[in-house]
């Protein structure tokens, strides 16, 4: 598709309009391996993938994700941290993410239609290395969150959530012991499915593994050599929860293994333990999921990602979770998403429940998205949702990134 | 591609509010102004309907909400349709069977549905304040005093002594 100047200047101005009437993070994009990327390492300073990226990842970002991007034969100065303003020095990678959101619920018969817009992230984050050390952080800010259980659980202030808070969703040392085998102790995003940015979607729910604040407190091990992705997690509890009795101990693991390079599949393991589930209030609650995993490039334009967990919650009888998610990009930086998703989350274990839809029989959904990456540091995207039982919702999402 | 000004984008990144990345927690807030209590919107009082704090559609399976559908709640989203079961609620109705009418409880900002929840896990890291607390403010104020006007008597000092 032919690069067009005026395009960004028109992007551009969209963007400050958008943010002046109103009031992220770089994601792992799992579909990356169509092009044969299926180390997350390789771009991601985190080998499993998610924020910051490293000097190549801004490089295959700008080339292989921003529309006209193969035509460029090196990377632009404007790709890089803060557009090009300041070079990291080597061995330091920084970035940051603001994301705003849009949303639209459907009218229902006696409730009329209702739009919602937020800024949804205001991060920055970054890491580094010395010598075989690695540390890298993560932090950002929000508000008016009182009542949320989702965003504090990563907030690093004690006030109520009305006001501003402060957040932190990671925070690490590391030691690589060696070149494919890192060690790290902090609190990390737990090593489980597939790495997807749709936070909101069942699979990252249901399993508390979502990028947005389900991180822990823990010590993980991750080995990246050959056709093999193992990464582990000892799980200590998210120590920006209390009292103690809330938080989580156990494991997190996936292990993916590449079957070409296009084709990885893997397995999941999740088990944790609490005196009390800080989101049920389950009384020595036991949770563990447990799942497969594929992501595929079927062509240079499709790619094909699924997960399917079996889910076990204190309370609940046994349930399961899984989606599948075809992506078309028809245009290099223009993306169509078909996403399918399941839920079922157990039988609640108490007298005289009935099984309803998503708890004791499955409960399907769908996503219509379109993602546009116009220009470097841009994200546009837009989602229909269509879950049974429940109206149909729009989300618009901006997504500027440093 | 030429440079963004990078100061441009920051300035309105920043002098926007970033806020709640959740649904609105709108019910607690009706439960308040139907019934005349004070409870507040702590996550915790998601759990009176829903089997998580995280709220969501499909999680209100609570004994109280299995109640209020029969009188008219039939989905989320619909203060109204809150108000109004809410209002059609019998005065001596109890959901989980624990002697407690469920009004009773929820002006008393109990748990119709089961035990009571308490405050519930809390936030942040111990010590970790945006604003210092009202308290250790007053404590630090006369070290404050003492600290300001010897810093003007030294620069009142050093100024006369040129």
């Amino acid at each position: 598709m032919p690069r067009l100047p005026f395009l960004k200047g028109a992007c551009w101005l969209w963007i400050v309009a958008v943010v002046s009437l109103s009031s992220g993070r770089a994601h792992a994009y799992a579909w990356m391996i169509k092009h044969g990327f299926s180390k997350c390492g390789s771009c991601h300073t985190d080998p499993s993938g998610g924020e910051t990226l490293t000097a190549f990842g801004r490089y295959q970002s700008e080339h292989f994700l921003t529309m006209g991007g193969a035509d460029m034969e090196e990377m632009s100065n404007s790709s890089r941290f803060l557009f090009g303003a300041i070079n990291e020095p080597t061995d330091v990678n920084l970035g940051g993410s603001y994301r705003h959101m849009v949303l639209y619920s459907a009218s229902v018969p006696g409730v009329p239609a209702e739009w919602r817009q937020f800024p949804m992230q205001l991060d920055v984050y970054g890491s580094g290395r010395i010598g075989k050390f690695v540390i890298g952080a993560s932090l950002g800010v929000a508000k008016g969150i009182q009542g949320n259980a989702q965003v504090r659980a990563a907030e690093i202030n004690k006030e109520p959530g009305e006001g501003f808070i402060v957040l932190t969703r990671n925070h690490y040392v590391g030691l690589w012991l060696q070149d494919n085998t890192l060690l790290r102790v902090g609190r990390l995003n737990l090593p489980f499915g597939v790495r997807i940015p749709e936070h909101t979607l069942w699979v990252r729910e249901s399993t508390r593994t979502d990028r947005e604040s389900d991180q822990q407190h823990g010590a993980s091990l991750t080995y990246t050599g050959g056709r093999w992705r193992v990464d582990s997690m000892l799980i200590l509890g998210n120590f920006q929860l209390n009292p103690d009795r809330y938080r989580e101990r156990g494991y997190a693991a996936t292990i993916e293994y590449l079957l070409n390079p296009t084709l990885a599949v893997g397995v999941s393991s999740l088990l944790t333990h609490s005196q009390v589930d800080a989101l049920t209030r389950v009384q020595n609650s036991i949770r563990y999921a447990d799942g497969v995993l594929m992501r595929w490039g079927a062509s240079e334009k499709v790619s094909i990602l699924g997960e399917l967990d079996l889910l076990k919650e204190g309370g609940r009888r046994t349930g399961l979770t899984g989606f599948v998610q075809a992506d078309y990009e028809p245009w290099q930086g223009l993306h169509l998403m078909l996403t399918g998703e399941v839920l079922d989350q157990g039988l609640l274990e108490k007298p005289g429940v009935l099984p309803v839809r998503g708890s004791g029989v499955p409960r399907y959904g769908a996503w219509v998205g379109f993602a546009w990456y116009p220009v470097e540091h841009l994200e546009l995207r837009v989602d229909g949702v269509m879950h049974q039982d429940d109206v149909f919702h729009g989300q618009a999402q901006l997504h500027l990134y440093l | 591609m030429r440079r963004i000004p990078l100061s441009a984008s920051l300035a309105l990144a920043i002098a926007s509010t970033v806020g709640s990345a959740s649904a609105t927690p709108e019910y607690p807030g009706v439960i308040d102004a139907t019934l005349n209590a004070m409870c507040g919107p702590p996550a915790s009082r998601c759990l009176i309907c829903h089997t998580t704090a995280r709220g969501g559609q499909g999680t209100a399976e609570q004994p109280f909400v299995r109640h209020l559908r029969t009188l008219g709640l039939t989905h989320g989203h619909d203060p109204s349709a809150l108000r109004n079961a809410l209002n059609l609620l019998d005065e001596n109705w109890d959901s989980d069977d624990d002697t407690e009418p469920d009004k009773k409880e929820l002006r008393e900002c109990g748990n119709p549905s089961g035990d009571d929840l308490g405050a519930g896990p809390e936030y942040g890291c111990d010590g970790a304040q945006l604003v210092p607390l009202a308290a250790s403010r007053e404590s630090r104020s006369p070290a404050v005093a003492a600290l300001a006007i010897g810093l003007a008597a030294l620069l009142v000092h050093f100024a006369r002594r040129r």
